[in-house]
C-alpha cells in the first residue's frame, strides 16, 4: 500500500466505496412508490423497504406521517421516553387543576412523541370524551369535549391504519356517547345542528358528521370500517363474534332511538327491517373461528352445519355445540326476533298508541267528557292507552319469546300504570281486567321501579 | 387555573434580608480572620485589618467610567462568542411553532393561553443557557488566558471587574431579550388581530384584565360565618362550594372601592365552578347553574358576624345581626341567668370564641362608630374579657360572665333604637346570571353606579322613615291639621315613589292617625308613644301594612359608592340559586375588573421579570466564577437555578411540615424496614430520638439553603398572569422580582469582589 501514490490510493478508496454501495443500495434503497398505509402491497426498492411495507414497520405504512411529530422526535434524540413520561404527568396535573387548554395541548404533544402507541390514543380519547366532557356544566360545552375526544381518536386512526380497535372505538363513541348518555336528547340534536352556530352555520360539524347523518348511522359507518380493518389486522383482546356486531347493533340502536324520539312511522319500521337484515344476513353469515379454531357462522341451516363440520373435519355434534355456544353468547336469536317483531306494523301501532297516550297525559288531555247525547267519552289519554295495551298484548301473543323481555314488560306495565292514573284522575274505578293483567301479576315485584319511572317521565319529560 | 395573587410583604422581606446579610457578613469576617492568621501567623491581625479596610475603601470608590468600559469589553467578547446566534434559533422556532400549536384547540381563549405560554417559555429558555454559559466562563477564561493580568495592573479595582462583567452580560442578555420580545410581540399580535364587536368597536382579544381582588369567607347553610365552604369531594381543594337554594353564601370584601378607581360603574367578573347532585332542569342543562350577587352594606354583619360561632350565643348573635337589639338584650339576660345554673350550656370553648369575637370584631367596629357608643363597646369588651377567663368547673368565672352579660343586656335594651339607626343593613340583590363554567371572561357583568332594587322590610322602613321625617320637618305632610290632600301626588312626583305606593303610604299614615298611633303636635305629625320614625315604620312594615300592590314592590335607588361602599369597602355575597346544586369558589374567582390594560403593558412586565431572572443568573454566574473554574461554576449555577425554579416551594413545604412524609433519615429507615410513615420507625426510644435530632439538623440545613437559594418561580409566575389574560400585578409579581434581584445583587457583588481580591490569580 505504501508503494501506491496518492492518486492510486484515492482510486482504491473510490473503488471500495463503490463496492460498499452495492449492498447498501440492494438493502437500503427506498421505495419510490406512494405506499397506501396498511396495504402491504408489493413495492419496488431495497430489501429493507420491501420488508417495512410487508410487515407494517415503516412510519408511512403505519399511517399518515405528521411532520411535526417527526421533527419533535428528531430534536429529542433518545429522550423521547422521559419527555413523554413528564408530559403524561403534566397532563394529569392539568386535568386535576382543570386547566383544559393546557391538558389538550399536552395531550397533543404526547401523541406527537408517541404517535403509534395505541393505548395513548385509546386512553386520552376516552379521557377527553368521557371524563373531561363531564367536568363542564353546560351541555354545549360537554358536546364540544365529546367531539374533541372523537376527533382525537379519528386522528389516531389516520396515524395508525393498522390499529383496528381505534376504528371500533370511534364507532362506539359516536353511538354510545351521543346516543346513550344522560344528555342524549341534546347530543343527538347537536350532532345534526352543532351549537356553535357561528362556526357551523346551524349545520353539523363536518369533521365528525360530514354527511349530516344520525349519530348511529355515522357509528355504523365506523364499525363497518373497523370490520374491514379487522379482516386485514385482526383485533386483539376482543372476541371476534362480539367485535363484528358493531354495524348491526348500531342499526338496532338507531331504530330504538327513533322510537324514543316518538317516530313510529315507516321510517322506523324500515330501520328495524334494515337492522334485521344486517344482523341476520350480513353479521349472521360472517365466518368466525370458535373453540379449537372450528369455523362456524351464526345464521346456519342444518345443511350448512353439516358442510361446515365436514370442512372443519369434526363431528356434527362438535360443530353444533360450537355453533350453539356462540349463538347463545351473542343472543343471536333474541335480537333476530326483536327486530322481526319491531318491523311488524302491529308492534309499531302498539308503541305509537302508548307513546301518544303519554303525550296526551303530559299535555293534560286526561279528562273524560260527554258527547252531544250525554254519553261519557273517555279521555284521549285513556283511549290511547287502552288501544296500546290491547295491541301490545297481541304483539306478545304473536311473539311469545319476547314476553319476558325487559323493555316490553316495562312498556306494558308503565302503560297500565298511566291508564290507572287516568282512571283515578276521573274518579272512576279501575277495571279489574285488562289485556296485560297476567303480565302485571307475573311481574308484581317490578311495580316500584315502574312507579319511579312514571315519576321521572313526568318530571323530566318524555 | 389556580393562582392566588397575594401582595408581597416588603417589610418582613427586608428584615429577613438584613438578618441573612448579617449572618453572611459574620461568616465572611470569620473566614477572613481564619485565613489571615493561617497565612500570616502573628501578622494575621494586621493582614486582616489592612485587607478589610482596603476592600471597603474599594467598595466605596468605584468608578462608573471604568465599570462601563469593562462592561463594553464584556459585551464585545459576548458578541465575538456569537451569543446572538440564539436569536436565529428563536426565529426558526417561531417559523415552525405553528406546526405544534395550531389547531391545538378551536376556542380562542384556550388557544391564547397556549400561544402566550409558548412565546414566553421559548424566550426565557433559549437565552437562559447562553447567559449561564457566558457568565460562568468569563472570568475563569480571563484568568486562564492571563488577560485579567493586564487589566489588574491598570488602576482598576477588583470590584469594578466584577461589576463590569455583570453589567456587560446583563446588557447583552437584555438586548437579546428585547429583540426576542419585540419579535414575539409582533408574532402574538398577528395570531390575534383586533376583532370588531357587535357595536362596531374594535376589541383586543389579548387585552389584559386588571383585577381588584378581595378577601373571602363563607356562610354555611345556617348563615354562620366559616372559613371554608362545602367539600364536594374534588381532590383539588382549591375551591370550596356553596350550597344552592340555602342561606349558604360566599362573601367577598373588596377594599379601595372608590369612584376614582372604578369610574361610574361596577364591573364584576367571576369564574365559578358548578357541581350538580342531580341532572337538573333542561333550562339549567342548557344554560348552566344560576348565581346571584348581592351587594351589601351591613354594619351589623361586620360587627357581629362571628359572635355566633359558638352555639351557646347563637340566638343572641342572630338577634343583633337582624337588628333586634331589644330582643338581643332579653335573650342575653336569660342567658346570664342560665350561666349561674347551667354551666354545661356554655362550654369553655364557646366562651373563648365569644371572647375572640368581642375583642377582634365587635369592639373595634363599635369603637369606629364613635364615642356615642362607648357604653356598648365597653359592655362587649367586659363580656369578652370575662368570657375569656371562663374555666370549666370554676363557678366564680361564670358568675363574672353572667354579671357582664346582664350589664350588656341592659345597655342593649337602652340603646336599641340608637343602635338600630346607626347600624343599617342594605342588601341589593342583583339580577341572577347563568354561570358559564371555564369560559374565562364570559361571566363579566357591568352594573351602573346608581342601582335600583326591590327593597326588603328594613330598607323600606329606613327609606320611609327618612322621607316622611324630612317632609314632616319641612311641613309638607300636613295641611290644616290633616294629611295634605296632594301628599301622594307630591311624593310620587318629587321622590320618585310609584303612584300606587305613594297612595298606600298616605292610606297607612291616615289609618295610623285614625287609630291614634300617630298624632298631630304643633302642626307636625308625630308618633304617639314618642318613639322614632324608624321604629314606627319598622313596626308598620313588619305588620305588613305596607305590602305594595305595585308588581315591582318598593323600588329604591342606591349609590354604589355613597350607600354601599361608603367606607371604600364593598361586600359582595354570592349565592347559588338551584336546589341540590353547588357552586365552587376560591378567593381569585371573583374580582372587580378595573380598566383593561393593553397587552403590551402586561407583556412588558412579564418580559421585565424574565430580564430580572436572566440578570440574577448573570449575578450568580459571575460571582461563582470568581471562586471556581468555569465548568464548576456552570454546574453550580445550573443546580441553584433548577432547585430555585422547581423545588423551592417543596423546600418551604418540608421546612413548614406541609409536605407529606417524614424526615430524610426516618424515610430511609422506613424504606429499609418496609414500613409506612403512619406506623413509624421500628426502633428504641433512644434510636427514634436520635433519628429525629438528625432529621431536625437536616431540616435546619434545608432552611438555610432555602434562604440562600433564590426562588426563581417568582420571575416565571408573571407569565401565568398574561397567559390567562390578566395584567401582571405590581405588588405580587413585579415588586417581588425586583426585590429578589437586588436582594441577591448586593451581597453577590461583595462576595464576588472579595473572592477575586483575595484569591491567587496565578492559580489557573
Amino acid at each position: 500500500m505504501n508503494n501506491l501514490t496518492s492518486r492510486q490510493r484515492k482510486l482504491v478508496y473510490a473503488g471500495c466505496i463503490l463496492m460498499l454501495l452495492i449492498p447498501i443500495v440492494y438493502l437500503g434503497a427506498p421505495t419510490s412508490e406512494d405506499v397506501i398505509p396498511g396495504s402491504r402491497a408489493a413495492v419496488s426498492g431495497g430489501v429493507l423497504a420491501q420488508m417495512r411495507v410487508q410487515y407494517d414497520l415503516g412510519e408511512s405504512t403505519l399511517g399518515e406521517i405528521d411532520p411535526s411529530s417527526a421533527a419533535m422526535n428528531l430534536v429529542l434524540l433518545g429522550l423521547r421516553g422521559p419527555a413523554a413520561g413528564v408530559l403524561h404527568l403534566q397532563a394529569l396535573d392539568y386535568q386535576e387543576k382543570k386547566d383544559w387548554a393546557k391538558l389538550k395541548a399536552t395531550v397533543d404533544s404526547i401523541i406527537k412523541l408517541q404517535p403509534h402507541y395505541v393505548e395513548i390514543w385509546k386512553f386520552q380519547g376516552w379521557n377527553l370524551a368521557f371524563n373531561v366532557s363531564r367536568e363542564w356544566d353546560r351541555v354545549a360545552d360537554r358536546f364540544y369535549w365529546v367531539k374533541e375526544g372523537i376527533k382525537f381518536l379519528q386522528l389516531g386512526t389516520d396515524r395508525n391504519q393498522t390499529a383496528t380497535i381505534l376504528f371500533h372505538n370511534v364507532g362506539d363513541f359516536m353511538g354510545r356517547k351521543f346516543g346513550s348518555s344522560d344528555e342524549k336528547k341534546f347530543f343527538r340534536k347537536f350532532f345534526l345542528q352543532d351549537p356553535d352556530v357561528e362556526k357551523f352555520d346551524g349545520g353539523a360539524d363536518p369533521e365528525i358528521n360530514p354527511n349530516t347523518q344520525d349519530n348511529y348511522r355515522v357509528a355504523k359507518d365506523w364499525f363497518d370500517k373497523a370490520n374491514a380493518r379487522d379482516r386485514l389486522y385482526r383485533v386483539k383482546g376482543m372476541t371476534h363474534v362480539i367485535f363484528r356486531q358493531g354495524p348491526s347493533r348500531a342499526l338496532f340502536e338507531l331504530a330504538k332511538a327513533q322510537q324514543d324520539d316518538g317516530e313510529f312511522d315507516e321510517t322506523n319500521r324500515a330501520s328495524w327491517d334494515e337492522a334485521w337484515t344486517e344482523w341476520t344476513e350480513v353479521y349472521g353469515n360472517e365466518i368466525f373461528l370458535g373453540l379449537n379454531d372450528v369455523k362456524y357462522k351464526l345464521s346456519c341451516t342444518e345443511e350448512e352445519l353439516q358442510a361446515l363440520a365436514k370442512e372443519n373435519k369434526v363431528t356434527l355434534d362438535v360443530q353444533r355445540r360450537v355453533w350453539e355456544q356462540n349463538v347463545k353468547m351473542v343472543n343471536f336469536r333474541f335480537w333476530q326476533n326483536l327486530a322481526n317483531c319491531e318491523r311488524d306494523p302491529l308492534t309499531a301501532e302498539a308503541h305509537r298508541a302508548i307513546y301518544e297516550g303519554k303525550v296526551a297525559y303530559a299535555e293534560g288531555r286526561i279528562s273524560d267528557s260527554q258527547d252531544n247525547e250525554g254519553n261519557l267519552v273517555p279521555s284521549e289519554a285513556q283511549q290511547r292507552f287502552e288501544e296500546g295495551i290491547a295491541k301490545l298484548a297481541q304483539v306478545l301473543e304473536k311473539n311469545p319469546d319476547l314476553r319476558y323481555h325487559d323493555s316490553y314488560i316495562e312498556e306494558g306495565m308503565l302503560a297500565v300504570y298511566y291508564w290507572e292514573k287516568v282512571h283515578q284522575y276521573n274518579g272512576k274505578e279501575v277495571p279489574e281486567q285488562h289485556p296485560l293483567k297476567a303480565m302485571v301479576l307475573e311481574n308484581a315485584g317490578r311495580q316500584m321501579d315502574i312507579e319511579r319511572e312514571f315519576l321521572l317521565e313526568n318530571r323530566q319529560g318524555l | 387555573m389556580d393562582f392566588d395573587p397575594t401582595p408581597y410583604n416588603v417589610t418582613s422581606g427586608f428584615v429577613s434580608w438584613l438578618q441573612l446579610i448579617g449572618v453572611l457578613g459574620a461568616v465572611g469576617v470569620l473566614l477572613g480572620l481564619i485565613g489571615s492568621f493561617a497565612s500570616g501567623g502573628d501578622r494575621g491581625a494586621d493582614l486582616f485589618t489592612n485587607g478589610f479596610t482596603s476592600f471597603f475603601r474599594e467598595l466605596f470608590t468605584v468608578s462608573p467610567r471604568r465599570i462601563l468600559a469593562l462592561a463594553g469589553l464584556t459585551l464585545k467578547e459576548a458578541l465575538r462568542r456569537k451569543a446572538l446566534v440564539v436569536f436565529v434559533v428563536f426565529a426558526i422556532l417561531l417559523m415552525f411553532g405553528g406546526w405544534f400549536l395550531t389547531n391545538a384547540n378551536d376556542r380562542v381563549e384556550l388557544q391564547r393561553s397556549v400561544h402566550v405560554t409558548f412565546m414566553l417559555t421559548t424566550i426565557s429558555w433559549l437565552i437562559l443557557p447562553v447567559v449561564m454559559f457566558l457568565s460562568c466562563w468569563g472570568i475563569p477564561e480571563d484568568i486562564r488566558l492571563r488577560s485579567l493580568h493586564t487589566v489588574v495592573t491598570k488602576p482598576v479595582r477588583r470590584v469594578e471587574v466584577v461589576m463590569g462583567r455583570m453589567l456587560g452580560f446583563m446588557v447583552m442578555s437584555s438586548v437579546v431579550l428585547l429583540l426576542m420580545a419585540v419579535v414575539g410581540y409582533v408574532w402574538i399580535q398577528r395570531q390575534y388581530p383586533a376583532v370588531e364587536t357587535v357595536d362596531g368597536n374594535k376589541a383586543d382579544p389579548l387585552a389584559c384584565r386588571v383585577p381588584l381582588y378581595g378577601t373571602i369567607y363563607f356562610l354555611n347553610r345556617a348563615g354562620v360565618p366559616v372559613s371554608q365552604g362545602i367539600n364536594v369531594g374534588d381532590p383539588w381543594l382549591y375551591r370550596s362550594f356553596v350550597e344552592g337554594n340555602s342561606r349558604s353564601r360566599a362573601v367577598w370584601l373588596f377594599g379601595g372601592v372608590t369612584p376614582e378607581r372604578l369610574g361610574d360603574e361596577l364591573r364584576l367578573e367571576s369564574r365559578f365552578e358548578a357541581f350538580r347532585t342531580i341532572k337538573g332542569s333542561e333550562e339549567s342543562i342548557e344554560g348552566g347553574l344560576e348565581a346571584q350577587y348581592t351587594l351589601v352594606n351591613n354594619l351589623r354583619e361586620e360587627a357581629f358576624s362571628s359572635l355566633g360561632v359558638g352555639a351557646s350565643f347563637r340566638e343572641v348573635a342572630d338577634a343583633v345581626r337582624d337588628g333586634q337589639f331589644q330582643n338581643a338584650g332579653d335573650l342575653l339576660d336569660a342567658a346570664a341567668d342560665r350561666m349561674l345554673t347551667s354551666e354545661a350550656d356554655f362550654p369553655q370553648v364557646d366562651c373563648q370564641q365569644l371572647s375572640i369575637a368581642c375583642s377582634s370584631q365587635v369592639v373595634p367596629v363599635l369603637q369606629q362608630m364613635g364615642d356615642s357608643f362607648a357604653d356598648v363597646a365597653s359592655g362587649f369588651q367586659l363580656l369578652g374579657e370575662t368570657a375569656g377567663q371562663v374555666t370549666s368547673g370554676d363557678p366564680t368565672t361564670y358568675e363574672e360572665m353572667s354579671r357582664a352579660s346582664a350589664a350588656l343586656a341592659d345597655v342593649l335594651r337602652d340603646r336599641a333604637a340608637d343602635l338600630m339607626e346607626a347600624m343599617p343593613a342594605i342588601e341589593v340583590p342583583l339580577e341572577p346570571f347563568r354561570v358559564s363554567e371555564y369560559h374565562e371572561g364570559d361571566d363579566f357583568i357591568t352594573y351602573p353606579r346608581k342601582l335600583t332594587y326591590a327593597a326588603d322590610y328594613e330598607a323600606t322602613a329606613r327609606y320611609l322613615a327618612d322621607t316622611v321625617s324630612r317632609w314632616n320637618d319641612e311641613g309638607r305632610v300636613l295641611e290644616a291639621d290633616a294629611l295634605s290632600a296632594t301628599l301622594s301626588d307630591d311624593l310620587a312626583e318629587e321622590e320618585g315613589i310609584s303612584p300606587v305606593n305613594a297612595e298606600l303610604l298616605v292610606d297607612v299614615l291616615q289609618s295610623e292617625l285614625d287609630e291614634g298611633t300617630l298624632t298631630i303636635e304643633d302642626g307636625k305629625l308625630a308618633v304617639a308613644d314618642g318613639s322614632r320614625w324608624l321604629q314606627f315604620f319598622d313596626r308598620v312594615v313588619r305588620e305588613e301594612k305596607l305590602i305594595s300592590q305595585d308588581p315591582a314592590g318598593w323600588v329604591l335607588e342606591v349609590d354604589l359608592f355613597e350607600d354601599l361602599a361608603s367606607n371604600g369597602i364593598l361586600r359582595v355575597e354570592v349565592a347559588c340559586l338551584n336546589d341540590q346544586m353547588y357552586l365552587g369558589m376560591a378567593r381569585p374567582d371573583l374580582f372587580i375588573r378595573l380598566r383593561d390594560e393593553p397587552f403590551a403593558v402586561g407583556y412588558s412586565k412579564a418580559i421585565l421579570n424574565i430580564g430580572l431572572m436572566l440578570g440574577l443568573i448573570v449575578v450568580l454566574g459571575v460571582t461563582a466564577s470568581c471562586v471556581v473554574k468555569g465548568p464548576v461554576s456552570f454546574f453550580f449555577v445550573l443546580t441553584v437555578f433548577v432547585i430555585g425554579q422547581f423545588f423551592h416551594s417543596l423546600m418551604l413545604n418540608i421546612i413548614t411540615d406541609q409536605a407529606e412524609g417524614s424526615g430524610l433519615v426516618e424515610s430511609a429507615v422506613l424504606i429499609y424496614q418496609h414500613r409506612n410513615p403512619n406506623v413509624g420507625v421500628d426502633a428504641s426510644q433512644a434510636g427514634q430520638s436520635a433519628i429525629e435530632k438528625v432529621d431536625f439538623a437536616f431540616k435546619g440545613v434545608l432552611q438555610g439553603a432555602s434562604q440562600i437559594i433564590p426562588d426563581f418561580s417568582v420571575f416565571s409566575d408573571a407569565s401565568k398572569y398574561i397567559e390567562n389574560g390578566f395584567d401582571v400585578p405590581w405588588s405580587s409579581s413585579v415588586l417581588p422580582s425586583i426585590i429578589t434581584f437586588f436582594g441577591f445583587l448586593i451581597p453577590c457583588v461583595i462576595i464576588g469582589a472579595a473572592c477575586l481580591k483575595f484569591r491567587e490569580l496565578e492559580a489557573k
